[in-house]
């Protein structure tokens, strides 16, 4: 159960973060560059939490960390998961966020 | 399945890391308004290093690498699995390096790029512009900031070729074991590479570019950096004096008197 409402949040995090970044390059509002990294952050950071939830946590957190141990329960789990893969994909989002928005403006 | 996923991901990372730093040069040179910002080129930076070294990670053999730079002892059950644990810990290493010693890679090129422009305006047969337009422009553009970036990307650089060489030089087969935790013993020499990309490289990008200001602030007040200005005066390099000028500028300022006194004298 825990599970599913961690996966629809992340999910939920991951468009509205999308939304937020397009609705501010539409009304051209100024962002500066440590916001970007920082919509960044979170949405790498959601979405590689949203893809270890979709792939299989248990396994991927096994994989992750180099562990033989098998989560006793959901908030184990999804501590461990956020501390693990959300860190990490927060860090590649908010490198390569400022990158991707000088993309998507060339557009 | 798993072949197919495999073979997708090494051609569209391969196809990624050539296309990436082309597209960069190739907008820079023609608009200047589509200029990118030093953390725009730092994901480029980021995806520059990414990407190969995922690329080659799934070409030598990614599930012995995961197990390497994770520690894991399972074999992964599927595709989205194994690119998540390895993607994020290999392929988030490489990012931080790329990101770390991209402002060092652009000030590198810059520099050639100043360089042959030079010599190239050395060469041309008219250009016969006044000296004193010449020289402040020379030398304005041999003021290549160095800021703290700089400094810590090439700390960063200091620290990976530094733990690179004293982990082969000792057990690496041991230290990307320990770093990692793992309990896999790598079977060629580019898996143990990779591996080592994945633990002790990016340890000791961190560690170098956490301490490269410091040590520079120390370096400073021991006096040190006059031995170091020496050594780069050696190679021309002018990091600590701006206002000096390379060797192909003054070439260039003295064709320019030359000419200009010949056509003077006759």
């Amino acid at each position: 159960m825990i599970t599913r409402h961690i996966f629809k949040i992340s999910l939920c995090a991951l468009i509205g973060s999308w939304l937020a970044v397009n609705d501010v390059h539409a009304t051209e509002a100024a962002l500066t560059e440590d916001q970007i990294s920082s919509f960044g952050c979170i949405l790498g950071g959601t979405g590689l939490v949203a893809a270890a939830y979709l792939a299989g946590p248990s396994e991927a957190i096994m994989l992750w960390g180099g562990g033989l141990l098998t989560p006793s329960g959901s908030g184990v789990l999804a501590l461990s998961i956020i501390g693990g893969m959300g860190a990490a994909g927060c860090s590649i989002g908010a490198i390569l966020a400022p990158t991707v928005s000088w993309a998507y403006q060339q557009l | 399945m798993s072949i197919r996923y495999t073979k997708f991901f090494t051609v569209v990372a391969t196809c990624s890391a050539f296309a990436t730093p082309l597209n960069a040069q190739n907008i820079d040179s023609t608009n200047v308004s589509t200029k990118m910002s030093d953390a725009a080129m730092q994901g480029v930076g980021c995806l520059a290093l990414a990407t190969p070294a995922l690329a080659a990670a799934y070409a030598v053999g990614p599930t012995e690498i995961m197990m390497l730079v994770t520690g894991a002892v399972i074999v992964p059950s599927s595709a989205s699995q194994l690119l998540i644990s390895l993607g994020g810990i290999l392929g988030g290493a490489a990012c931080g390096v790329g990101a770390a010693i991209t402002p060092n890679v652009l000030w590198i090129l810059e520099s050639l790029q100043q360089e042959k422009s030079s010599v190239q305006n050395t060469l041309a047969p008219n250009n016969l512009q006044p000296v004193a337009e010449i020289a402040p422009t020379a030398v304005a553009e041999s003021t290549i900031s160095t800021n703290e970036d700089m400094v810590q990307g090439w700390g960063c650089l200091a620290g990976v070729i530094g733990i690179s060489a004293l982990t082969l030089a000792t057990a690496p087969v041991e230290i990307v074991g320990l770093s990692a935790g793992g309990v896999t013993v790598p079977t060629n020499s580019p898996i143990l590479f990779l591996g080592m990309a994945g633990t002790v490289v990016p340890a000791g990008c961190t560690i170098g570019a956490a301490a490269s200001l410091p040590m520079l602030v120390l370096s400073r007040n021991l006096g040190l950096d006059a031995i170091g200005q020496a050594i780069a005066s050696l190679f021309n390099w002018n990091y600590h004096e701006p206002a000096q000028l390379s060797n192909s500028k003054a070439k260039y300022i003295e064709a320019n008197v030359s000419a200009i006194e010949q056509i003077k004298g006759s």
